[in-house]
C-alpha cells in the first residue's frame, strides 16, 4: 500500500491503516524523541502522543510538505512541550520542598547512553548528550535531526521551515557552543 | 640614536608581553592538542548511530491510551449530562443569582446616593416653588 492510500485511509479512521502507520514511522518518531528528552520514558510517552495527534489531526495535513516531515513536526513540538511541563513540575516541586510540603529530592537524570551508538563511543556520546541538553532550543533541534537523524540540511529547513542558510548558521552555532561546553568540561575534569 | 634606542626598547617589551602570555596560558600546546582531539572525538560520536526503537507493542498501548482517554471524556460528558446532576446545577446558579440581589437591595445606599446628599448638605440646596417666593413672609 503506498503512503497516499495509508493518508487516505487514516482520513477514514481505518484501524489497519493507523497500525501500519505507527509501524512504519515508530522508530523515526522514537529516535528523534529520544535524542531530544535523553529518556527512555519520555521519549515512549511523546511517541504516543505524536500517534494520537496524527490520528485525531490527519485531515488537516494537505500533502503540502512530505507526511515524515508533518510527522516531524508533531514529535519536536510535543517533546518540547514535554520539556517545558517537566521544567514546570520540577520549578514547582522546589517551591513545594521549601514549604515543607514535598518531600521528593528534585535530582538530576542520571548520564543517558543512547542505545544505537556503538560501545567504544558510549562514554564520548554521554558527554555529548550532556552538553546538547544545554543548548538553546532551536540549536537543539536541529543538531539532533542532523545528529541524531540524520537528516539533511534541506530536510531539516522542511521541518523546522527555514531556510538551508539558516540551517547552516544554527548547526554552526551549535558546533561553537558544544565546543565551549566541552572543553569547560574537560578542562574541570582534568584538574 | 634616539630612534635606535625606542627600537630596541619596543622590541624587548614586546618580548617580553609574548614570554608573559606564553607563562600564563592556561594550556601548554600539548594540552590543547589533547584537548582539541578529545572534544573532535566527542563531537563526532554520533557517527553511525543507530536508530533506537521503542518496545515491541507499541500500537497495543496507543490503542489502549487513547480508549482510555476517551472513556474519561465519555465519563465526564454522561456525568454533567444527567438528569439529576443538570437540576441541581442550574438550581445553584438560581440561589447564588437570587442571593446576590436580595444581599444587594438589604446593604447601605449606594457611594453615589452618599455623594449627592453631601454636596446638597454643603450648600444647603432647597428647591423653593413659584408659590412659595411670590408669598414670602417679611
Amino acid at each position: 500500500m503506498t503512503e497516499s492510500e495509508l493518508i487516505e485511509l487514516l482520513k477514514r479512521k481505518d484501524r489497519a491503516a493507523f497500525k501500519q502507520i505507527v509501524e512504519t514511522w515508530q522508530n523515526m518518531v522514537y529516535n528523534t524523541a529520544l535524542g531530544i528528552l535523553q529518556n527512555a520514558e519520555d521519549a515512549e510517552d511523546v511517541t504516543q502522543e505524536t500517534f494520537i495527534q496524527v490520528f485525531e489531526s490527519i485531515g488537516s495535513f494537505k500533502g503540502e510538505s512530505k507526511f515524515s516531515t508533518w510527522v516531524y513536526r508533531i514529535t519536536i513540538s510535543k517533546a518540547m512541550d514535554h520539556i517545558r511541563r517537566k521544567k514546570r513540575k520540577k520549578r514547582f516541586a522546589f517551591i513545594e520542598s521549601l514549604y515543607g510540603k514535598n518531600d521528593k529530592m528534585v535530582v538530576d537524570p542520571p548520564d543517558f547512553f543512547h542505545p544505537g551508538v556503538s560501545m567504544e563511543k558510549k562514554e564520548n556520546a554521554a558527554v555529548l548528550f550532556k552538553a546538547i541538553e544545554r543548548l538553546p532550543a532551536s540549536q537543539k533541534k536541529a543538531f539532533v535531526l542532523n545528529k541524531v537523524e540524520g537528516l539533511s540540511y534541506a530536510e531539516i529547513g522542511e521541518v523546522m521551515k527555514v531556510s538551508d542558510s539558516a540551517v547552516d548558521a544554527l548547526l554552526q552555532r551549535a558546533k561553537g557552543n558544544l565546543r565551549k561546553l566541552l572543553q569547560d568540561y574537560f578542562t574541570t575534569i582534568n584538574k | 640614536m634616539t630612534m635606535n634606542f625606542f627600537v630596541k626598547a619596543t622590541k624587548i617589551i614586546l618580548y617580553c608581553k609574548g614570554f608573559y602570555i606564553q607563562i600564563t596560558s592556561k594550556y601548554t600546546n600539548m594540552e590543547r592538542e589533547f584537548l582539541n582531539k578529545k572534544i573532535d572525538e566527542t563531537l563526532d560520536s554520533t557517527e553511525g548511530i543507530q536508530r533506537a526503537a521503542p518496545r515491541p507493542f507499541l500500537f497495543t498501548r496507543i490503542e489502549a491510551r487513547m480508549q482510555a482517554e476517551k472513556n474519561i471524556w465519555s465519563t465526564v460528558s454522561s456525568f454533567v449530562a444527567r438528569p439529576v446532576v443538570a437540576f441541581a446545577c442550574i438550581c445553584f446558579i438560581i440561589i447564588v443569582n437570587a442571593s446576590v440581589i436580595w444581599f444587594s437591595n438589604m446593604s447601605a445606599p449606594s457611594s453615589q446616593q452618599g455623594t449627592e446628599l453631601a454636596t446638597a448638605d454643603e450648600y444647603s440646596q432647597v428647591n423653593y416653588t413659584l408659590y412659595e417666593f411670590e408669598n414670602a413672609k417679611p
